[in-house]
């Protein structure tokens, strides 16, 4: 790990003064000379400096950043958690675990309750890919600019289903899986003091669009919160995840499902997919599959061939494909 | 229940005494080498390669040394001119120091910073320039040993292929006429696949060489201290550090399972920077380090085969090995066991014939091949031995249990001749089945799968009857570089009845300042709270060839009885000079000397050892202290039956360990809580690679899991509830009967675990399963067995 200095930022405006480059922008041919980035927890960065992916010059602590870490909800507005807040927060708070069932399960099977007392919800949003080749210093693979991508014709048992090719890897944040069934919009502020919101499913980019980076953050770009639309008590929503290990340990396969419903059958439904595509993933073939349906053994059998109806497995993951339909079918199973 | 002899208060064996070590590590007050700090201390950091196999061009160390803080930058040319740059392995191979030119595998070390901060340190490694020019590495053992392999080991004058050693056992042409003629045969190919001990301390050290005295102090994570000592004086003997200038010092250590046995490069570079520099030179792997470069454990290939009659009569065994170490054969087995004790793998079954062969080679991978919580190689042998024994009960459509019953060895029928040459000492595998069978519910068990068999469910029950091999070992066969693999212990008994007690053995954990001071407390009586034991420092404890292999039970436990009974023998001779008697009217009993008819006439030990110091008998040398260096005549054979219960999603492939039930039989037990310890311990270190671990290299050479991110250590959320009890068999030879037990759950569990997955998927025709069974391989398999 290299020698950086220290910028404690007292406010959201004074960080992004100082900031200069994304993280993804550090680790590629991109990065400035002097790259000087955020960190908010600091799991995935202080990962990525000891695997000397980045090595950056200067470390913006946006951590104690009076303000950023909280959440409010109201049962007309919706749920707002600041950039800040940890998923342990998350997970704690009452209001969220009785609305929104599906991100308090995504979040207390995010990685350990010592990861997640560390661990930000824009920290792990903004984190990079756990693809095994882009994790190594000796693969100069096609988001660090080389043009190939080694997991595709390599070890790729737990890489990407669909989407998968340019890049094989899956995004890292199963969190987003959740937030992305409930149309969890994000707010970012730019260092001229705009901010803009966009819908989750926007903020992330595949690898087609741009290689280098896994979401649409500039250099001079702050998360400040997340926000998630009110529920209505006909909503109900399941999390699933399946991994190699049971604890510590990120995705094979998770399913986020929020349906409405009108007595057992379902109006309207999202199905978001994580650890399936270089982005979480929104499936619509699922979403429809569901609609209109009783939710029962046969929707939700046929919600999970739709889900994986046009899954492109590589040479080792093909076991993620019966996984996925059977951990769609159990959370849609779960709600009913 | 276990019989206690002594009082509570005593607290000899059988006590489940708490650990006295634990007050300190509890409040975080362990030493361990890290927590050293010397006046005027450097540190070093390790540069390293990034290729598997690559020739060194050139390595510029101008902008490193550029670097305020830095002091020196070794590399492989500096140490050639001191001829330091290669080391023995324990093995008589060699092994790169420093390269001068060829690096072998990844994260090979290539050249060595000394600084004057750990950070200066860490930022001078990167300014480290060096050219290399990558050769294309040989990952694949079986491609290594084609004829058109590139040869690798070219530093070996002669050298013309990537062949190591062979090594058999047993009868081939006996054997093989067996198998000819036999009625069933079952063959099945099996890699132990490689994995790492992963303990929580790295490995590390500080040398501390004092220019004034010419002395070398090196405190140092190694669990065999007198060894190293003597290693030290092998390889710098010629600088003038002979062995009576060298004191190595163990402090605690935070987990060995025989990763710490073997000399690392680090260590060398180390003591050769602080006797040139003057000063004291620390260095601490990272987690990563450890993790790529230090000593792997097992990655065998074997083929197993079993013949055997049509109903169940075991005949004979075979077993072909191809044992891949790496780029240098850096194990750490005894001198005359390449394939450490591999020939226990006949198992806890009566039949006359086997033969066994490996052959060992050189691939592009970190040296080693250490025996990770295993006594050399013998996780191996019970995997082919137990796996096959299941293969042959399924051919035949027996149930794997009464096919065991059937074949064990029979409690009378010990000590028993194995057909590969062993003396098992003792055993009741019946027993010990039995129990475990009781304790699990077998037939219930089997009604159950059954049942969810027929609505299409996966269930399976497992089984593994193992005889572990322990204790080495006797000196007419056992030694490491030359040594005989004796221990021993000495014990000085102060005035006022407290003692100390010294061992050559080195705990990691295993829990010695409390079972040594229970042995002595069981011999002399004396409370084992006032017994303090100490290991590890070589200029107080006598010689002794450390803890690894579940040895320092069998071999320092027993040095251990015998001094006490030296030492009681002495009591017995003041004992009866105090009370104006002949010895022959003394009797003993825990903690005194009475005469025989009048208990009152009696001498406690205390009162007895005072007048050592203070009232001896005239002509009797004063003091009341013994030493012993005990040579065991045989190694012990403890034993387990184990029954694991797996449940498989057949839609996520994920296996679910539901019950393991381990019974163990270690002999005598010294101290019940602490061997149940050691078994939750084993059973988790035996699950795992099972279930989760195994290095990963691409063909480049590149380790894809060097992380703990990828490299899937299980935890005690995967861990199941460990269901444990025992049996007690005695070895006969050893003077406490015990055993040693550390091993025993890390070799049998990984069978058992397997036998059950298998057992789940038999009646889809599935006959074996490689470790580790992931969740794509179950996939795999079912849709293979079209179950999908
Ligand atoms: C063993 C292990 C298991 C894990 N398992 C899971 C899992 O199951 N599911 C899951 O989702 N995650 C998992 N994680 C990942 C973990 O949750 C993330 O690393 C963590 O949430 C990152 O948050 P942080 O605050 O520490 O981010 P940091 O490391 O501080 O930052 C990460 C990145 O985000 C940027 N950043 C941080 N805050 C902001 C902001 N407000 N605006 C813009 N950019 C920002 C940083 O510059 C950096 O690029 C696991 C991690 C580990 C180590």
């Amino acid at each position: 790990m290299n020698k950086f200095s220290w910028y404690n930022a007292k406010s959201v405006e004074e960080a992004l003064q100082e900031v200069n480059a994304t993280v993804s922008e550090a680790l590629s041919p991109k990065s400035p000379e002097a790259p000087a980035v955020f960190k908010s927890g600091g799991v995935d960065l202080l990962d990525l400096m000891k695997e000397g992916l980045v090595k950056p010059h200067k470390i913006i602590n946006i951590n104690q950043i009076e303000g950023l870490d909280k959440i409010t909800y109201d049962k007309k507005d919706g749920l707002r958690m600041g950039a800040n807040a940890t998923l342990a927060q998350i997970e704690a708070h009452p209001q969220i675990k009785e609305t929104y069932l599906a991100l308090h399960q995504a979040v207390a099977h995010a990685g350990t309750p010592q990861l997640r007392t560390m661990a930000s919800l824009g920290g792990n949003l903004a984190q990079r890919t756990r693809c095994w080749y882009f994790r190594s210093i000796h693969h100069e693979c096609l988001r660090k600019g080389s043009g190939t991508c080694f997991a595709r014709d390599g070890e790729n048992e737990y890489h990407a289903i669909m989407k998968n090719g340019a890049c094989a890897s899956v995004h890292a944040s199963s969190v987003a899986t959740a937030l992305l069934a409930f149309d969890a919009r994000v707010e970012i502020q730019n260092s001229k003091g705009k901010k803009n919101e966009v819908n989750l499913a926007d903020f992330f980019v595949a690898p087609g669009d741009d290689s280098s980076r896994e979401n649409i953050l500039e250099a001079d770009e702050l998360i400040t919160a997340v926000m998630v639309p009110p529920t209505s008590s006909k909503m109900r929503s399941y999390y699933m995840k399946q991994g190699a290990r049971e604890s510590y340990d990120w995705a094979l396969a998770d399913v986020a499902v929020v349906a409405e419903m009108s007595g057992t059958t379902c109006k309207k439904a999202s199905v978001a997919l994580g650890a399936a595509a270089p982005v979480p993933l929104l499936s619509k073939p699922a979403a429809q599959a569901l609609e209109g349906k009783i939710l029962d053994e046969a929707t939700a059998s046929s919600t999970a061939e739709a889900a994986m109806k046009g899954a492109t497995p590589l040479a080792k993951n093909g076991y993620k494909v019966p996984l996925f339909k059977s951990i769609i079918k159990r959370t849609i199973l779960a709600i009913a | 229940m276990i019989q206690c002899k002594t009082s509570k208060e005593i607290g000899g064996m059988g006590h489940s005494m708490r650990r006295k070590e634990d007050a300190r590590f509890i409040q975080g007050k362990g030493q361990y080498v890290d927590d050293i700090k010397l006046p005027e201390m450097l540190y070093m950091d390790i540069v390293r390669s990034p290729f598997a196999y690559a020739k060194i061009t050139n390595i510029n160390i101008e902008k490193a040394m550029a670097l305020p803080g830095v002091l020196a930058v070794i590399t492989g040319k500096d140490l050639e001119q001191y001829n330091l740059h290669w080391m023995p392995t324990l093995m008589s191979d060699t092994q790169m120091v420093l390269p001068v030119d060829t690096v072998m595998y990844q994260s090979q070390e290539v050249a060595a910073v000394i600084a004057t901060e750990r950070y200066i340190a860490a930022d001078a490694v990167e300014l480290v320039e060096v050219e290399y020019e990558p050769m294309q590495p040989v990952m694949d053992p079986y491609k290594a040993m084609e004829a058109d392999a590139p040869v690798l080991r070219i530093d070996k004058e002669g050298k013309t292929d990537n062949h190591i050693w062979h090594w058999e056992a047993g009868d081939k042409e006996a054997t093989d006429r067996i198998f000819d003629d036999a009625e069933v045969k079952v063959k099945e190919q099996m890699h132990i696949p490689r994995i790492h001990v992963a303990s929580i301390e790295t490995c590390g050290c500080v040398a501390n060489y004092d220019k004034v005295n010419n002395h070398l102090t090196m405190y140092m994570t190694t669990q065999a201290p007198h060894a190293i000592r003597t290693v030290i004086a092998l390889v710098a003997g010629h600088v003038g550090l002979t062995e009576e200038k060298v004191r190595v010092i163990s402090p605690d250590i935070g987990g060995g399972f025989g990763g710490k046995v073997p000399v690392y490069p680090g260590y060398v570079i180390a003591i050769a920077a602080s006797f040139l520099i003057g000063k004291p030179v620390k260095w601490i792997e990272d987690r990563s380090e450890n993790l790529q470069a230090d000593s792997f454990a097992r990655d065998y290939h074997i083929t197993a085969e079993m013949a055997g009659t049509k109903d169940g009569k075991i005949l004979a065994t075979r077993f072909k090995l191809l044992c891949d170490h790496g780029y240098t054969d850096a194990a750490a087995n005894p001198s005359k066991f390449p394939t450490g004790l591999f020939s226990i793998c006949t198992g806890s079954y009566d039949y006359g014939h086997s033969y066994a062969e490996a052959d060992a080679v050189y691939t592009n991978k970190p040296p080693g091949g250490v025996a990770y919580r295993c006594s050399f190689r013998v996780t191996e042998a019970v995997h082919a031995i137990e796996r096959i024994t299941d293969c042959y009960a399924q051919e035949i459509n027996k149930d794997p249990a009464q096919l065991r019953f059937d074949n064990f060895i029979n409690k009378d029928q010990f000590p028993y001749k194995s057909a590969l040459g062993w003396e098992y000492d003792s055993g009741d595998y019946h027993q010990g089945l039995q129990k475990a069978m009781e304790v699990v519910g077998y037939d219930d068990l089997r009604k159950e799968q059954a049942e969810k068999r027929a609505r299409g469910e996966l269930m399976g029950i497992g089984i593994s009857t193992f005889t572990e091999i322990v204790g080495a070992g006797p000196s007419r066969e056992f030694d490491i570089l030359g040594i005989k693999m004796f221990d021993s212990a000495e014990i000085r008994v102060h005035p006022t009845g407290k003692a100390i007690a010294r061992f050559g053995t080195k705990s990691q954990g295993q829990g010695h300042e409390t079972t040594y001071a229970q042995i002595v407390a069981e011999e002399l009586g004396i409370p084992a709270e006032h017994i303090q034991v100490e290991e590890g420092d070589t200029d107080t404890a006598p010689y002794g060839l450390g803890t690894y292999a579940s040895r320092s039970t069998p071999t320092a436990g027993a040095a251990a009885a015998i001094a006490s009974r030296k030492l009681r023998e002495k009591a017995k001779k003041i004992a009866a000079y105090l009370l104006e008697v002949s010895e022959e009217d003394l009797e003993w009993e825990p903690g005194k000397f009475f005469v025989k008819g009048a208990p009152d006439k009696a001498k406690t030990i205390q009162e007895i050892v005072f007048a050592a110091y203070t009232n001896h008998p005239q002509g009797m040398e004063a003091g009341f202290e013994a030493t012993h260096y005990y040579d065991p005549p045989n190694l012990t054979f403890p034993s387990g039956a184990y029954i694991c219960v797996v449940d498989i999603d057949k839609e996520t492939g994920e296996v679910k360990v539901r019950r393991f039930v381990a019974i163990d039989d270690c002999g005598h037990i010294i101290n019940p809580m602490i061997v149940q310890g050691q078994v939750h311990g084993g059973l988790t270190q035996g699950l795992a690679p099972a279930l989760y671990e195994e290095l990963i290299y691409d063909e480049e050479g590149n380790i894809l899991n060097g992380t703990f991110m990828d490299y899937l250590v299980p935890t005690a959320v995967e861990s199941p509830s460990w269901e444990t009890g025992h049996t007690v068999t005695p070895s006969p030879h050893h003077p406490i009967g015990a055993k040693g037990v550390g091993e025993s759950p890390t070799v049998g569990a990984p069978p058992a675990i397997v036998n059950a997955v298998v057992d789940a998927l038999s009646h889809l025709g599935v006959t074996h399963m490689e470790i580790p069974i992931t969740a794509p391989k179950v996939w795999k398999i079912l849709k293979e067995k079209g179950a999908l």
